[in-house]
């Protein structure tokens, strides 16, 4: 296998899988809450399909791996952030 | 048309079949079984023989309820549920609050199930809640088809990881697919081409999955979120959200609990919260539950379907010493948003329960049209590599599958039907399906040419599937059931059943007539 296989193969893989845990966990903090206080959490628990898919078609699609590699990594450190920001972990 | 350029399309391509080839049999089972479990409380009371009541929750079940509180160990009285189960029987469980031996929060009391017009009680048994819900004989059919289907009877939550994996393989197959035929609306209307064996299965592939592909995204997206949104989404959202804090998302998400007070207060009479919210919905009410029975502090919560012309069910609170009515409860959060009609909506969406019986026979039937484009997609690939043996075999094996687990499901059935009167079908059910299962696995080695093995597998679920309703008139209730007392639902399924199999026992003698028919015009043809 190639390098360009393997790369594309971790970020549809892995870095995919990474990215929409972290954007579910960084969700909360920046989806509004409504009223009720409950729509940041329902929404970060709906959209993780979608997240998921996202970052899959996108790694998928990317013909430039170094900017999807370097993309991919800002979108999980930036997410990671922001989760770590809220103070629950 | 979706413009892509040609290395993104052989990309896409490239995922698009060997994703659906490596998990293609597991997806197959996820969404035949889903497929069959829209009807899981059809199916239920189907195998129940019927209905036992017109409904469970009705007007006349307070002095039972009140009997039973009378005979029940008086620290199982705290919080009292009510339902309805697949015969329509009433279900009482008086429950405390305790931790069983896995050492989780779980429910400890007493069930009885009883007929709501009489209190005649049919099953009583004590424990925790893990170990009795679904677990009564009556449940054992609908509940082992809705399990295998949310978790593949895999420990969890590793079938739920399982089962969501597999749902995102389906957003893949869906998208991908999406992407790559390219003419998607001249796809819905061209039929299938018999101009070669690959032409016409690649053409019956595309022809349903077009059909198919919004219910595809829809399931796809649902069944994803149903399956890691417990496993492991709502840990990590009470991490970001409540700095980890559990009983502040409890707080938020079904409302802090109201002041205690012990003191003892006859519990409102339940007929009379029944009545009043009848005449305000106009729908029979599908659960009741009072926390704290017999305290000043009980609250009475009644949850109803979504009424005639209406998309979602909705909650309602009592009072429960006084009988006023408190509020419209939200399933999610204390008071409507956005995200709790959210959630109403995907329960809706995935369980096709929005327009009734008609929602759910739509549902049905493109849970099948997905199951037929997974299976031709699987012949597709393998009809393109039918000179390598290894290709060969796993033909073999798709043919198995696909009509293997119909047949296990009715084994299923058959195991449930065969026990019902001696009360054991909570473990002939499941070893219906071994039974059957071993079985499929079996007959490639009997019959070793595909073509044969497919005619003969076809010719088994027939049987399989015909012989269920004169199992369930002989072990469960008789025919009057089905074509004099008219249940709907009883009937429908034994008519479909019927249909079905005696389509599968006489559909390959008549390709065998059809096939004689040619090879004579060809003679005829040719000698003159």
């Amino acid at each position: 296998m190639n390098a360009r296989i393997i790369t594309r193969t971790v970020l549809a893989g892995p870095a995919t899988l990474l990215f929409a845990i972290v954007a579910l966990a960084a969700m909360p903090v920046w989806a509004p809450a409504g009223a009720a206080g409950v729509n940041h959490i329902v929404f970060s628990l709906i959209s993780f399909p979608a997240w998921w898919a996202l970052a899959f078609f996108y790694s998928v699609l990317e013909e430039n791996l170094v900017r999807g590699s370097i993309v991919m990594a800002i979108a999980i450190g930036l997410n990671a952030y922001i989760a770590y920001l809220s103070g629950g972990w | 048309m979706i413009n892509v350029s040609r290395e993104k399309i052989n990309r896409l391509l490239s995922i698009h079949g060997w994703s659906g080839i490596t998990l293609g049999l597991f997806l197959y089972v996820v969404i035949v079984t889903g497929a069959v479990a829209v009807l899981a409380s059809e199916i239920g009371e189907w195998s129940a023989g019927g209905k036992n009541s017109e409904a469970p929750l009705t007007s006349g079940i307070n002095k039972h309820v009140l009997a039973f509180a009378e005979t029940v160990n008086s620290e199982y009285t705290e919080d009292v549920s009510i339902f309805g189960n697949s015969a329509s029987n009433a279900v009482v469980f008086f429950h405390t609050h305790a931790t069983n031996s896995s050492g989780l929060p779980d429910d400890l009391g007493t069930m009885i199930e009883f007929k709501p017009d009489n209190g005649e009680v049919i099953l009583r048994r004590d424990g925790y809640g893990s170990e009795l819900f679904g677990t009564d004989p009556g449940s054992a059919l609908d509940h082992f088809i809705a399990e295998l289907h949310i978790n593949l009877h895999l420990p969890n939550p590793y079938g739920l990881y399982a089962t969501g994996i597999l749902g995102l393989v389906m957003f893949v197959a869906a998208g991908s697919g999406l992407v790559i035929h390219r003419s998607l609306l001249k796809d819905v209307f061209s039929p299938a081409r018999y101009k070669n064996a690959v032409l016409h299965r690649r053409d019956r592939h595309v022809l349903a999955g077009s059909w198919a592909l919004p219910f595809a995204f829809a399931l796809a997206f649902t069944g994803s979120f149903y399956s890691f949104a417990i496993s492991i989404g709502l840990p990590m959202v009470a991490k970001t959200a409540f700095g980890g804090d559990q009983m502040a998302m409890f707080s938020t998400l079904v409302g802090a609990p109201a002041a205690s007070d012990e003191t003892p207060a006859k519990t409102v009479n339940l007929d009379t919260l029944i009545n009043d919210v009848i005449s305000r919905e106009g729908v029979n009410p599908t659960n009741l539950s009072i926390s704290h029975f017999g305290r000043a502090d009980a609250v009475v919560t009644i949850g109803l379907p979504a009424p005639e012309g209406q998309f979602i069910g909705k909650t309602i609170q009592y009072n429960g010493a006084t009988g006023e009515y408190t509020r419209d409860k939200p399933f999610i959060g204390t008071q409507d948003s956005a995200g709790n009609t959210l959630i109403m909506l995907m329960g809706a969406l995935h369980f096709g329960t929005f327009a009734g019986l008609l929602s759910k026979i739509v549902w049905v039937c493109m849970g099948f049209a997905m199951a037929f484009v997974t299976y031709t997609g699987m012949q597709f690939w393998v009809e393109r590599r039918k000179d390598q043996p290894l290709w060969q075999k796993f033909n073999k094996a798709l043919q198995v599958f696909a009509f293997g687990l119909p047949i296990a499901l009715a084994c299923s059935g058959i195991g449930f039907m065969l026990s019902a009167q001696a009360t054991t079908t909570q473990f002939w059910t499941p070893v219906g399906f071994i039974l059957g299962t071993i079985a499929m696995f079996v007959t490639p080695l009997i019959w070793r040419d595909v073509t044969l093995l497919k005619k003969r597998l076809m010719f088994l679920m027939g049987i399989s599937l015909v012989i269920l309703p004169p199992l369930r008139w002989l072990f469960v209730g008789n025919v009057a059931d089905s074509f004099l007392t008219i249940d709907t639902n009883v009937l429908m399924l034994d008519c479909i059943l019927l249909i079905l199999g005696a389509y599968c026992l006489v559909k390959p003698r008549l390709k065998d007539i059809n096939v004689v028919n040619t090879d004579k015009a060809k003679i005829k043809e040719a000698m003159s």
